[in-house]
């Protein structure tokens, strides 16, 4: 690529973003956007806010006023969760499933999108079309099946019945996100790339990937953890009830005696998910392990 | 699976027929390459997306409450049901209403964000920080966080009141003409994040030579946007729209928490339908025919826009298939 570089940059150290106009560094607009700046912060993160603080206090003082601030500060709550061992496994539950499905969904989705983007071959079109069928997909219908299909390959109550669906779910949305940013890459790069000695392979490790940061960053904090445990609790919320309603648990637990969502299910958002479920399926019986 | 040569540029164009050099070695190194790179992927996507898939679809065709043998074939009953079906239809529209609103709110709001956050303001790092934050968090957690500032007379309740505007307080979520409305406050707030990241990561592709060029030619920051950020940015807005519906139509985990569908379904979408039907009720033939169902309008909308929207953006990705 051959643009002359008319305007030295002054900023070497920030990254490469459009700006302004040069030269403008207060126009009347910006105290207007830094009234909505401060206005859609707060909105954004008032919810969370209150959500910590409330932590501090006691149902008694949530219940007397809404707003008010922890009087006394109550500890209790939080000390009592971090002291508790159950906890620390489901984060740690949590962090292994999350991790390994970020590993899965970055390593194979960022090759099939290599593939795909800057091969030419007959059928690419194909299998792209046949990843972005995976969009369409709801995850929410796939419980029963792959509930089922977790227990026939005796992956049940294992992180990777979690971490398996998970990263396969992710996979479309990586690849729809990856190839047209791997494909913009400039050819030259790779030109440059193959007269040097440089090979398939090592062109994608050595400068696709490296190039492709900014989409891998959303794609690898897309779908593990938001869109992840959702999923995960959902099956979790399935297991909840088929434990709770005894008629199927007894019926349908072939290999375990209740199909009690064990070890990987406890994280702290299926515990959560699950107290929902519980609190609102038939007999509302709890199945804490 | 015929292999074109590869150019060691990838063009944008389709394989042309034109340039086949005979070099059937590095041919055939480049189809290994090709199996190597795609297998992975296909693997795990067949396993355990369009396998349990194709198993809801097996099941779509018996009446099956989940446990006994499947030998109840009802042919195309559930289908016949689900169609006709009140409450069913009025999950349709719900989920019809969220793509409306989402593209009429959503969309302006996510652009002027990831526009305010791209430019040179103080505290820009942690602004973004924010704004991705409700993202980043489980959709569980930000439910929760909602139904308990929502709860009747909740933080939001004594707000209001304190601020003496009493008579708007309202039973956000179990009023059944505005849960939804509620419920799209709630789900703007937690997949805005999304948007900024797509549309900041087009913003970045952009040269800013461009930019510069415009504004020596005496363009004002407003037309610079208007003419050359926004152009620029079709290809991510498109995508954005797309992810967008699709998403819509499968919305779920934070109704499901929030309201359960309720009240007496008025927050009903297809999915929390389905869950009702096939988990509550032990239907799962009758489930598995509206996830199909589901799936077909999915679908559909996506060849209509992959036809009609994207094309240009990819080529003809999808509509290939049919022709």
């Amino acid at each position: 690529m051959t643009v002359p570089v008319i305007v030295p940059v002054a900023t070497e150290s920030t990254p490469p973003k459009p700006v302004a106009p040069v030269g403008r560094r207060w126009s009347p607009t910006t105290p207007l956007t830094y009234l909505l700046a401060v206005v859609v912060a707060v909105f954004t993160i008032a919810p969370v806010v209150y959500v910590a603080i409330g932590g501090f206090r006691s149902t008694g003082q949530l219940a007397a006023d809404p707003l008010a601030l922890p009087s006394p500060w109550e500890w209790g709550n939080y000390t009592g969760i971090l002291g508790s061992a159950d906890f620390w496994r489901q984060v740690f539950n949590s962090v292994l499933i999350a991790g390994t499905v970020t590993a899965l969904v970055v390593l194979t989705g960022a090759l099939a999108a290599f593939a795909l983007s800057r091969y030419d071959f007959r059928g690419r079109e194909g299998i792209y079309n046949f990843f972005t069928l995976g969009l369409l997909f709801p995850a929410g219908v796939a419980i029963l099946p792959l509930y089922l299909l977790m227990r026939n390959l005796d992956l049940l109550d294992t992180p990777w019945s979690v971490a398996l669906p998970e990263a396969a779910f992710g996979l479309p949305l990586t690849i729809v996100i990856l190839r047209p940013f791997m494909r913009n890459i400039p050819s030259e790069l790779e030109d440059a790339a193959v007269i040097d000695g440089c090979s398939r392979f090592g062109f994608f490790w050595r400068i696709l990937l490296p190039l492709s940061g900014p989409a891998l960053t959303t794609v690898a904090s897309s779908p593990s953890w938001p869109a992840g445990t959702p999923t995960c609790c959902r099956c979790c919320c399935s297991a909840t009830r088929l434990s709770t309603r005894c008629r199927w648990a007894r019926r349908c637990s072939t290999r375990s005696t209740t199909p009690t969502p064990q070890g990987c299910w406890r994280s702290p958002r299926c515990r959560c998910c699950r107290r929902w479920c519980s609190s609102w399926s038939c007999n509302g019986g709890s199945s804490e392990g | 699976m015929a292999l074109t040569s590869i150019p060691p540029t990838a063009s944008r164009s389709q394989s042309g027929p034109g340039r086949r050099p005979g070099r059937q070695r590095s041919s055939l190194r480049k189809r290994v390459e090709i199996a190597l790179f795609c297998t992975p992927a296909l693997v795990l996507y067949v396993g355990f997306v369009i396998v349990p898939m194709g198993m809801a679809l097996f099941y779509s065709g018996f009446k099956w409450n989940g446990l006994e043998p499947l030998n109840n074939f009802v042919g195309l009953d559930n289908y016949k049901r689900a169609l006709s079906d009140d409450v069913f239809q009025g999950a349709v529209w719900h989920n019809l209403m969220f793509i409306i609103l989402s593209l009429a709110i959503q969309l302006p709001i996510g652009l002027g964000l990831a526009l305010l956050v791209n430019r040179r303001i103080r505290g820009r790092g942690l602004l973004r920080t924010i704004l991705f934050a409700p993202y980043v968090l489980s959709e569980v957690v930000g439910a929760v966080a909602w139904l308990l500032i929502l709860q009747p007379d909740g933080p939001i309740d004594s707000l209001l009141r304190s601020l003496g505007l009493g008579r708007f307080v309202q039973l956000w979520l179990a009023d059944g003409n505005l849960v939804l409305y509620t419920l799209f406050v709630v789900i703007t707030w937690k997949f805005i994040g999304f948007a900024i990241i797509l549309f900041l990561a087009g913003l970045q592709g952009i040269p800013r030579e461009l930019m510069e060029a415009a504004a020596i030619d005496g363009a004002g920051p407003w037309k610079v946007t208007r003419h050359i950020t926004l152009p620029l940015l079709g290809p991510t807005i498109r995508t954005w729209i797309f992810l967008s519906i699709i998403g819509s139509l499968q919305l779920f985990d934070l109704i499901w928490i929030m309201t359960l569908g309720g009240p007496a379904g008025a927050s009903n979408t297809m999915v929390t339908y389905i869950l009702e039907r096939g988990f509550q009720r032990s239907q799962f033939g009758y489930g598995s025919a509206v996830a199909v169902i589901l799936f077909i309008i999915s679908f559909s909308f996506a060849l209509i826009y992959q036809r009609f929207v994207l094309r240009r953006d990819t080529e003809g990705a999808m509509t290939r298939m049919v022709g």
